[in-house]
């Protein structure tokens, strides 16, 4: 699995951007930002990112053909102009990028609207480290606890959860 | 004295699936019933093909899994799922 960035963020204020979030999210969220951190090195010249997955509902691909795809059973949806301020506020950042290699063709269908929001890691020490995998529970403790405040402020804009519609 | 039964396992559900716990991003994987995702260090200890697994992540009820493969330096397993 590997990470390509796109050239632009192909979002405009009104647009519907979606996120899967389940009763658990900001520690689940968390959790894959640190599973899937050394995937974005070489990215923008950094060594790993910690990020969260977003889908817009954009192009050729609708709220419903999003949250089909993912067995994920809730999902939140905001405006990309609402995202946009909290980025902004929190010191997020949003990069168009399209994960490749996922194996799972109903995935990849979805990646080029995929984007990733990515959190401030100035508060998290990963001097030395080449993959996150590596380091035990114990170690990620202070990580996920310098990475959680900005889930929460992520999560904010994504409410109120909504359950997936019947059939999906 | 009639005896009840008031606890234990059930034989209906057959064994239970113990052991290792992997954790996935669903938004990598989707439902996909093979696929490799990155192990973390906790999870890796007796991880081999054939051991049976618990598939964990966001909002997505635990599925029963099997590894496929290990790749060899530990960090990445094939997984399959075989009861959703």
């Amino acid at each position: 699995m590997g990470v390509e960035l796109r050239g632009e963020v192909e979002l405009h204020a009104d647009d519907e951007v979606v996120i899967h979030m389940g009763a658990g999210a900001v520690e689940t969220v968390t959790t894959s930002a640190i599973l899937n951190w050394h995937q974005y090195r070489g990215i923008k010249d950094r060594r790993g990112a910690f990020t969260v997955s977003v889908f817009g509902a954009i192009k050729d691909v609708s709220e419903r053909d999003i949250i089909d795809r993912l067995p994920q059973k809730q999902f939140g949806r905001a405006s990309y102009g609402d995202l946009k301020t909290t980025c902004e506020q929190a010191h997020l950042d949003i990069w168009p990028t399209t994960i490749t290699d996922t194996g799972n063709e109903e995935i990849e269908k979805l990646q080029h609207v995929h984007f990733d929001i990515v959190l401030p890691d100035d508060a998290v020490d990963t001097a030395g480290a080449d993959n996150l995998t590596d380091w035990s529970d114990d170690d990620l403790r202070p990580v996920r606890e310098a990475l959680r405040p900005s889930v929460v402020d992520l999560l904010e804009v994504f409410k109120p959860r909504l359950p997936k519609p019947r059939g999906g | 004295m009639r005896l009840h039964r008031t606890s234990g396992p059930s034989f209906k559900e057959g064994p239970r699936v113990k052991g290792k716990h992997i954790f996935v991003d669903y938004n990598r994987i989707g439902y996909a019933k093979r696929f490799r995702t990155p192990v973390f260090k906790d999870e890796r200890d007796g991880l081999a093909p054939g051991v049976a697994v618990t598939v964990i992540g966001d909002d997505v009820d635990p599925q029963e899994g099997r590894v496929l493969s290990v790749s060899e330096d530990g960090r990445e397993a094939e997984i399959e799922i075989v009861h959703r």
